[in-house]
């Protein structure tokens, strides 16, 4: 947690850290479940089950990075980076950029 | 043969308890010798590791390996609780087991 | 950055634990409550006992299923196994949408039992993932929970430092709050391994309902093979084959003993697609996939080959975590063994709950008042209620109307009350209270039992018949643990009141 002087922007941090947690965790955990299903190239159920296994996993990291991280910015960041990576191998593989 | 194995579980976390002076001194009458108290720890560790090989090949490593945590912990709370309120009594487990033996 | 990364996990730590703690210490209950799912319903319907094999049963379910669900496309049968005393039957009602019958038989006669209608301990299963909640919402909730509990059981691990060190250290004779920091870790550590499993696999089970993208993102890919199949055709009823040779194949293959004929599953009655699949009882292997299976052609009666199942390291990952969660591979020593962990992690999720008031009792404010109220419903009422559920299906009248919704209703009822009773009471005489009438109710119900179903309990006795004696004691040793906590807030509150007494007479006599 960064600590700031003023309370309200302590509290403000803590919220955009929640969200970041929450949403963006939750967000980082489906796209990477989408792109390693996409990925993976096995039969459908064996690929729906190796890709969703780990999601929670992930999802529980991006909670722990987004409360561990220095500042709530760069806890933001740690998450859409990495989210917005695997949102891209998802659209890429489910179809791309078209013919 | 379970049985055998969650009471060498037991002894296995006695020994690695004992390996601390204020155990010690709670649970045993006297300070023993320091080459004893040396050879706790490796004891207390082979102590579990045959629990676990037994209970693995007795039950297949799966399910030997989940008995095997669930004994450490069962057998642990006891050891904990006798610890903490009855101290001296944290050996009977095993010489109740020793007397059903013999 | 002041804070290092472990006090910003132990902050994760304390909300994360908090802020659903009351739900989960309520998962934690009824699903330990959950490993004797079948001893309970046992309890509940004391009338019910079971004679002759679970061959007997199959062949007594299928004359009442031709009976009831002539026309049904799908019927499926749980037989009786030492631990369920009844058969219960399923059908899909003939026509469209999904409409099912139930029935649960005496497998003595066959006939529908003549029993006192309860939900048994399918009430502990489905409150344990559904919480009473319209679908699909306890199931989200439980499944936040799940998570909840991942992350706070990540975020307590990096906190606790010295977690192998301190692996033995409970000190009840410290102060309070060092002592309860002590239990919390003890219970904690000890069974670490379970409480990992045990979120980690309720995530698992529910994944395509928490996590469904994997499967949607391949399904529309799939789309196009999936749309060639054919719709199903309103054709001439095919004549089911006859079932006794395909009984008599399981009883050579599987014999009488503990592990015989357990469920039955007929599909696609009345096309010539029909199968018949006949289950074995759960054996020591985890995997809930590892099920032995018949499967035979219902239009012919022929076996079948075992279907080829492509199970790659994903799938025997999955089945192997959904297992360890239901643990119907654990034979009694193991089980009991999962019903004390269970209750480790209900004394670890409390634990947490009550050292969160006891290090802001100092300065106290509206949310501390909050939570320590809602503790007190969460911990001591949830076992008032769940007697007030055990009372109800001794007391209630037996030809009640919806008897079993009722025993529910009083479950409700009590824990309602529960809600209500601290908010009129000081904290500590609250939980004293709670604690006391919980360990009152558990601990008079063996007497209670002797009393409503004094035969049940006797033939019981003559028959050795463990689960209801068993459940008996059990309610003893829940009672005698709520009376022993009891006792606790007793001693603390005699001490506050010896403390206050001089403090209030010294006060005086300065005023006077």
């Amino acid at each position: 947690m960064a600590v700031v002087t003023s309370p309200a922007r302590h509290r403000l941090g803590i919220a955009a850290r929640t969200l970041a947690a929450v949403a963006g965790g939750y967000a980082l955990a489906a796209f990477t479940t989408t792109a390693l299903a996409l990925a993976l190239r096995l039969p459908r159920s064996e690929a729906v089950m190796v890709a969703t296994l780990p999601s929670f996993l992930l999802f529980a990291a991006a909670v722990v990075w987004a409360f561990a991280a220095r500042t709530a910015w760069r806890a933001w960041a740690g998450i859409l980076a990495p989210t917005l990576a695997a949102a891209g191998v998802t659209w890429w593989l489910h179809g791309g950029p078209g013919p | 043969m379970n049985l055998a194995a969650l009471l060498l579980t037991y002894a296995g976390l006695l020994a690695l308890a004992l390996t601390r002076s204020p155990y010690r001194r709670a649970v045993l009458p006297r300070e023993p010798a320091p080459t004893l108290v040396r050879l706790l720890p490796p004891c207390g560790w082979l102590l579990l590791v045959v629990s676990a090989c037994l209970l693995g090949s007795n039950l297949g490593w799966p399910l030997g390996l989940v008995t095997w945590c669930a004994d450490i912990a069962g057998g642990g709370f006891a050891l904990i609780m006798l610890l903490a309120w009855h101290p001296r009594l944290t050996p009977l487990p095993l010489a109740l087991a020793a007397g059903l033996l013999l | 950055m002041k804070e290092t990364f472990r006090q910003s996990m132990s902050w994760l730590h304390t909300w994360s634990g908090l802020l659903l703690g009351w739900v989960l210490f309520a998962i934690f209950v009824t699903g330990t409550a959950t490993y004797f799912r079948w001893e309970i319903t046992r309890w509940m319907q004391p009338e019910i006992r079971q004679t002759g094999t679970p061959y007997d049963a199959a062949r007594a379910a299928w004359q009442r299923l031709d009976s009831v669900a002539a026309d049904s496309p799908q019927w499926f049968v749980e037989l009786p196994d030492g631990r369920a005393a009844a058969t219960t039957l399923f059908w899909r009602h003939a026509g469209p949408g999904r409409r099912f019958g139930r029935e649960t038989l005496d497998s003595a006669t066959g006939r529908p039992v003549v029993a006192r209608d309860t939900r048994g301990g399918e009430f502990f299963y489905r409150f344990h993932f559904q919480l009473q909640l319209p679908h699909p919402w306890g199931r989200y909730l439980a499944g936040v929970a799940a998570m909840f509990m991942f992350v706070a059981l990540i975020s307590g691990v990096i906190t606790h430092r010295k977690m192998f060190a301190d692996f033995f250290t409970f000190r009840p004779g410290r102060a309070p709050l060092r002592a309860w920091l002590d239990f919390h870790n003890v219970t904690a550590v000890l069974a670490l391994p379970f409480y990992f499993m045990i979120s980690y696999s309720a995530l698992v089970i529910f994944m395509t309902m928490y996590m469904p993208w994997g499967g949607r993102v391949l399904a529309e890919s799939a789309s196009s093979a999936r749309a060639g199949r054919p719709a199903p055709t309103a054709s001439a009823w095919v004549a089911p084959a006859d079932f006794a040779p395909m009984l008599a194949t399981a009883q050579a293959a599987w014999g009488d003993g503990q592990r015989a004929l357990k469920r039955i599953e007929v599909a696609n009655r009345g096309t010539d697609k029909c199968t018949v699949t006949l289950t074995r009882a759960d054996g020591p292997k985890i995997s809930l996939n590892a099920r032995e299976q018949l499967r035979f052609d219902g239009v012919s009666g022929q076996l079948l080959d075992p279907p080829v199942t492509a199970a790659g390291p994903g799938t025997a990952v999955h089945d192997a975590l959904y297992g360890l969660h239901l643990a119907r591979f654990a034979g009694p020593a193991l089980r009991w063994s999962f019903f004390t962990m269970g209750l480790l992690g209900s004394a670890l999720v409390a634990t947490g709950l009550v050292m969160w008031t006891m290090k802001r009792r100092a300065r106290g404010g509206a949310g501390l008042a909050l939570v320590e109220r809602l503790n007190i419903t969460a911990i001591a009422g949830l076992p008032v209620a769940i007697a007030a559920l055990f009372w109800a299906n001794r007391l209630l009248p037996v030809d009640l109307a919806d008897r079993g919704d009722w025993e529910v209703y009083g479950f409700l009822c009590a824990w309602g009350f529960m809600l209500m009773h601290p908010l009129v009471r000081p904290v500590m005489a609250a939980w004293h209270e709670q604690l006391r009438l919980g360990a009152a109710l558990f601990l008079l119900l063996p007497l209670l039992d002797a009393l409503t179903a004094g035969p049940c309990l006797r033939a019981a006795w003559q028959h050795r018949d463990w689960a209801h004696l068993g459940f008996d004691a059990a309610m003893l040793g829940c009672g005698l643990l709520l009376h022993f906590a009891a006792n606790r807030v007793h001693r603390r509150l005699r001490l506050a009141a010896t403390a206050a007494a001089p403090a209030a007479s010294a006060g005086s006599t300065v005023h006077a």
